[in-house]
């Protein structure tokens, strides 16, 4: 019996992982957190930083609030859950400009903004605050791996097509003028669009392949 | 729903749930002074490290280098690393819109130059600026420290073009508002005007303490 | 039952209204063409054979990315109604004769996939294509698209358009005749204002457009620029100039006039054209020298508003269902 519970669990670890990326991604499924996404997906560096801050203070917030379930109130638990997220936004914001200095160069003043991703305070009210802390931390490493994940590939792709480079570095020689329309907000958009456009029909190919089998 | 024993516990309930949000307030508060206690110090260093590179940027055809010192004041060396001159902290009172009046001074204590760190209020939050002025009271350059105006945009007051028009000013922009307007960076004038705010502060402020104020 | 199938072949069966007309989209759009043309024409003359070239490479790639397009993702091929074209010579003539050959390459694409065709293609889209990518383009080539060259002569000039004058409150070098006939630095299509009224002129004969937008549009810039010249420039002088400069003829007799994004009733019309001149004003004196394309696409947005608040009323319609009027 316990094998085949460890057999479940770990399936659904994988699971987990491919609906956090996939399935349920909270930009490309979801639409949460656009706000964040189109100012730092710039670049696929500030894009990964973004998500990897955003993550930490995901695995964090919904740790402790998993922790605190049966102890905060329901009618103030908003009130609640905003202290505590923008208490580990705050402390990582420290954390960043003391030994991350250029990370906080270019991320600037999206970082306090993290406390209003929604995509914080939607994983601490759905799944957080109903479940025990071990499943809430890597509910928030998923939810915020895929979060990284979108943004690394929408500021990868904005990053190639709109300055020419890879990881800030020209991979043109500096014969490709950069198309400037994609490294701001507009541009962003347009992107956004139509990679969620593509994951779609990814989907859909995936799930009409199911039903064929069948 | 509503009978005697519900509102005889309405203030109770307030009461506790109060005191729970208190605690979570106190634990968090916590939490935040302690990174905090954690990290001044690197920041601080981080911070001032920004204005030394800034400083040898302005003075690298000069061909030294600014660091900062163990006193947490800056010290200047050359290429290969031997100390040279000095980089003092004026510790006079400053103009209200000033941050920090540093005098370099070369290896015999000759002045070799004056720099003034300002930081005017740009379109979204305020721009760290660095003025470099000669002896003869002109501006040597203007450097951006940091700032957090629109991407693309506000970024044009870092670009060379821009900067390189204030180079050997000795007036202040008081009187030429036409002046003004050919300067400014269309599309970016509330990021572009700050630094033009910040030469009249930096002339004004070297002027009044080492120099005849520089009349237009 | 043999018959019937054959009949069908030979007639075609629906219900009632029955419509029979001489006009679809193709036959507008030639009509739209030929209008353009004399521009092309005249540009040449002043600028050589690269305006030629522009608008060759615009109107062929915007034609083989809508036939692309809709091949790839097994949709009806649409090139026939000829409004591909259009667009790639509307989107060329928005162009200084001086930019790359593989700009309005882009700018097409930009166009025909991403606002036109993503957006569901022809009558679906929310905003011009060709000022779409116009904008688009010059957001990201902010210099190449500011920079025209002088009529008649083999140099570039960067960019002292007599509205960069305009906004300065002095009148350009440039003569007003020569603006009005043609003989002035600017984009493709935007120099000769005669030969664009002349186009509109025709527009509206050939009942293509009606006169509501384009001279809503030109009367409002016309009152303001007239009414509040900027700094003390003379009046009628300054609106005139204002006028004949920036593109704002094309932008109002071609681009506003574009039936997908603009309002169906006449008041609607009205409205739209007030609102592009009010903008487009606005922006001319308090931010860039050149206002109309942004002016332009915002009122784009309105437009379902604005058929949506002049919807005339429908036939027996009062205010609850069944109610005597």
């Amino acid at each position: 019996m316990t094998n085949e519970k460890q057999k479940t669990n770990k399936r659904s670890l994988f699971s987990r992982l491919i609906e956090g990326l996939f399935d349920q991604n909270p930009i490309l499924v979801q639409l949460l957190g656009t706000c964040p996404t189109l100012a730092t997906s710039t670049s696929a560096k500030n894009g990964i930083g973004m998500g990897l801050s955003a993550t930490a203070v995901l695995i964090l917030s919904n740790l402790l609030i998993s922790l605190l379930r049966k102890f905060i109130p329901k009618q103030v638990r908003i009130a609640a859950y905003i202290v505590i997220i923008s208490g580990f936004v705050t402390a990582i914001e420290l954390l960043i400009k003391a030994f991350l200095p250029s990370l906080d160069a270019s991320l600037g003043l999206f970082i306090p903004l993290i406390v209003v991703n929604c995509i914080i305070l939607a994983r601490a009210e759905a799944y957080a605050s109903k479940n025990p802390p071990l499943d809430s931390m890597l509910d928030g490493l998923f939810m915020g791996l895929g979060f990284t994940f979108a943004l690394g590939v929408l500021g990868a792709v904005r990053e190639l097509i709109g300055n020419g480079t890879i990881w800030e570095i020209d991979v043109s020689a500096g014969v490709y003028p950069g198309i400037s329309f994609f490294t701001q907000p507009a541009g962003a958009f347009v992107t956004l669009g139509v990679i969620i456009a593509v994951v779609n029909a990814v989907k859909a190919f995936i799930s009409k392949r199911k039903e064929g089998n069948r | 729903m509503e009978n005697k024993s519900k509102s005889q516990s309405t203030f109770a309930y307030i009461a506790l749930t109060a005191l729970k949000l208190l605690v979570i307030c106190a634990f968090i508060a916590t939490l935040v002074a302690a990174v905090n206690f954690i990290t001044k110090d690197r920041i601080a260093y981080n911070q001032k490290m920004n204005t030394a590179s800034a400083l040898s940027d302005i003075y690298s055809s000069d061909g030294i280098i600014f660091s900062v010192s163990e006193d947490g004041g800056y010290k200047i060396t050359d290429r290969s690393g031997n100390p040279v001159g000095s980089c003092e902290n004026v510790n006079a009172e400053l103009d209200s819109d000033v941050d920090a009046v540093y005098i370099i001074k070369d290896g015999n204590g000759e002045v070799f130059g004056y720099c003034v760190k300002t930081s005017p209020m740009g379109f979204k939050d305020e721009i760290d600026l660095l003025v470099a002025v000669n002896p003869d009271l002109t501006i040597k350059d203007v450097k951006v420290i940091s700032l957090s105006e629109t991407k693309g945009i506000g970024d044009k007051i870092r670009e060379r073009d821009f900067l390189d028009k204030f180079k050997g000013r000795k007036e202040g922009f008081s009187q030429s508002a036409s002046e003004l307007k050919s300067i400014i960076i269309s599309g970016a004038t509330r990021t572009s005007e700050p630094v033009t705010i910040a030469i009249d502060s930096a002339l004004a402020q070297i002027g009044k303490m080492f120099g005849e104020v520089a009349e237009a | 039952m043999t018959d019937n199938t054959q009949a069908r072949k030979f007639l075609k069966m629906s219900a009632s209204p029955h419509v029979n007309s001489p006009v679809n989209t193709r036959i507008i759009m030639l009509d739209v063409i030929i209008a353009l043309l004399p521009i092309l024409v005249w540009s040449i003359y002043v600028f050589g054979m690269r305006p030629l070239w522009i608008t060759l490479i615009s109107v062929a790639s915007s034609v083989v990315f809508e036939y692309l397009y809709r091949k790839i993702l097994k949709k009806s091929n649409t090139v026939g109604d000829l409004s591909a074209v259009v667009t790639g010579m509307l989107l060329a003539y928005s162009l200084p004769s001086t930019v790359p050959l593989w700009m309005p390459a882009l700018g097409s694409f930009f166009a025909i996939v991403i606002v036109k065709q993503l957006y569901g293609g022809i009558g679906k889209n929310i905003l011009n294509p060709a000022l779409a990518a116009r904008v688009f383009l010059f957001i990201s080539f902010s210099k190449e698209l500011s920079t025209y060259a002088e009529p008649h002569a083999s140099d570039v000039v960067a960019g002292a358009t007599p509205l960069a004058f305009l906004q300065k409150g002095t009148l350009p070098e440039t003569g007003l005749f020569d603006m009005f006939l043609g003989n002035m630095p600017g984009c493709i299509g935007e120099i000769s204002v005669t030969l664009i009224l002349l186009g509109g002129i025709y527009l509206v004969a050939r009942k293509v457009i009606t006169w509501h937008i384009p001279v809503s549009y030109i009367a409002t810039v016309a009152l303001l620029t007239l009414v509040f010249p900027a700094q003390g420039a003379p009046n009628v002088q300054f609106m005139l100039y204002e006028l004949c400069s920036g593109g704002l003829m094309l932008g109002a007799v071609f681009m506003a006039t574009d039936y997908t994004t603009s309002p169906v009733t006449k008041i609607g019309r009205l409205i739209y054209g007030a609102g592009c001149g009010l903008i487009t004003v606005f922006i001319r004196y308090f931010g860039y020298p050149e206002g109309v394309s942004f002016a332009i696409l915002i009122m784009n947005l309105f437009t379902l508003a604005l058929d949506k608040i002049t919807a005339p009323v429908k036939f027996g319609g009062g205010n609850k269902v069944g109610e005597q009027k």
